[in-house]
């Protein structure tokens, strides 16, 4: 299995929080619930505190710029045509 | 020699008028002269300077509200075209403002009111933002200022992210095409979560590009949301008004589209405690449960407790019982022993009384009228017996 997101585990302790919370469980569930909310919890903090921006530059070709408004332009040009 | 109609010569000459892309997009500074506006509410007038006059015409639901006045300096867009019936050339006028707000400005207007009315700025088209996005597209300059605020912002804010730069030229004739390159380069970008066209402040005439018609359907067809921001505050382009997000400067607009990294922090912890609350109150509610099951069991069921203490009760009244009848029985006992022991002789005997009896006969003497004188009697005391004689 992929590691999981940030936003996927995110929401799963969201989910676990709120079903812990609203309560009606048997304890045997809450305390599962509970162990796995702080496993969670730990993953988290451990993404927020290693995270460092990665930084990529796509490589566009600057002098193609007359060729993309050309292309825009027949673009346009066929959109009309419809 | 081909003999043609007038028709097919006036026709040819407004087919040519129409094909053509510079009659079909001009912008013409003029004064305005010969207004008319007859009962039909078309306007009539001719665009005029010192050396020339061009026929105008603004059609009854073009711009309805607008009034113009001959001497009226104008700047105006529209088409020339052949009006047939008279050979004559039109100009057909979408869009016309006074001079003073200038050219820029005017095309401006012209543009928002065109895209408007298309529906490009529409609310409900903007696309709401990713929460936590992974992969951040940026259009900017590779050197500008913008990429380093954007890059800064980012990095204290959300580092989870990876930022993509699809660097552009972002100002002079050639910005338009470098950004609809680094918009399309940026649109393959595989998981591509938001994009950001940013830049910093400028003129007006630097920000032009933002105001390009192809930028601006490049931005409503683009594959993910994107936030501008665009030069400071007070500057609006087309762009930003086409963005899902407008920010008003390049660091905000990273702010936009990014969430607090330190809230995010302060959010873990507290789901944690409200998380362990929520599992004590379990705990405690669960405890609170045992327990009154306990009662109800005790209050149903024989309680050991009750019962020994029953138990022992009765043994006690039991042993009470049995000890007082034991000891009615002893007293009686005693009684009857008394009794007996009373009846017992010698008793009596031991406590002064005798037992006289006739020495021959044996006889107790029990009166008077039993003895003679002379009579010898045994007298029995306690401890022995001595005779005597009656006198």
């Amino acid at each position: 299995m992929a590691e999981q997101s940030f936003e996927e585990l995110y929401a799963a302790l969201e989910e676990k929080a709120r079903k812990l919370e609203q309560g009606n469980l048997p304890l045997e569930e809450s305390l599962k619930l509970y162990e796995e909310g702080v496993a969670l919890v730990d993953k988290l903090k451990e993404i927020l505190e290693r995270a460092e921006l990665r930084v990529r530059n796509l490589q566009v070709r600057l002098e193609d710029d007359q060729a993309h408004l050309r292309e825009v332009e027949a673009d346009y040009g066929a959109d009309a045509d419809e | 020699m081909q003999v043609l109609t007038v028709s097919a010569v006036v026709n040819y000459l407004r087919e040519i008028f129409d094909a053509s892309e510079f009659f079909s997009d001009l912008w013409i500074q003029a004064e305005v002269s010969n207004y008319s506006r007859p009962a039909s509410g078309h306007r009539f007038f001719s665009l005029t300077d010192q050396y020339a006059s061009l026929r105008a015409v603004i059609f009854r639901d073009t711009m309805p509200g607008l009034t113009l006045a001959n001497g009226d300096r104008v700047i105006a867009h529209g088409k020339v075209t052949v009006y047939p019936q008279r050979g004559e050339l039109r100009f057909v006028c979408d869009f016309i403002r006074p001079e003073g707000i200038g050219i820029l400005a005017a095309k401006f207007e012209e543009l928002r009111l065109r895209l408007e009315a298309e529906g490009l700025f529409a609310e409900e088209r903007k696309r709401p933002l990713p929460r936590f996005p992974k992969r951040i597209g940026v259009v900017t300059s590779p050197t500008g200022a913008a990429i380093q605020d954007v890059r800064k912002v980012l990095s204290h804010r959300w580092p989870l992210a990876e930022l993509v730069l699809s660097p552009a030229m972002v100002q002079g004739e050639h910005a338009p095409g470098h950004i609809l390159g680094a918009l399309r380069a940026l649109a393959r970008e595989p998981d591509l979560d938001v994009a950001l066209l940013v830049r910093g402040g400028g003129s007006a005439e630097d920000l032009w590009a933002f105001n390009d018609e192809r930028v601006a359907r490049a931005i409503y067809g683009f594959p993910v949301p994107v936030v501008t921001g665009i030069g400071h505050e007070t500057d609006i382009t087309i762009a930003d008004l086409v963005a899902d997000v407008r920010a008003p400067t390049p660091s905000a607009a990273a702010e936009r589209a990014t969430p607090d990294i330190r809230e995010l922090r302060r959010a873990v912890a507290v789901v944690e405690r409200a998380m362990g609350s929520a599992v004590r109150e379990r705990i405690g509610e669960r405890a609170a449960a045992v327990e009154g099951l306990g009662a109800r069991l005790q209050r149903g069921a024989p309680n050991p407790a009750l019962l020994s203490r029953e138990v022992l009760g009765l043994m006690r009244d039991l042993q009470a019982a049995f000890e007082r009848r034991t000891a009615q029985d002893r007293a009686r006992f005693e009684h009857i022993r008394a009794r007996i022991e009373g009846l017992d002789p010698r008793a009596t005997l031991a406590r002064g009384f005798a037992i006289v009896q006739d020495a021959k006969s044996r006889k107790v003497v029990n009166s008077v009228k039993r003895v003679k004188p002379g009579a010898r009697l045994s007298v029995a005391v306690s401890d022995g017996a001595f005779w005597t004689e009656v006198s």
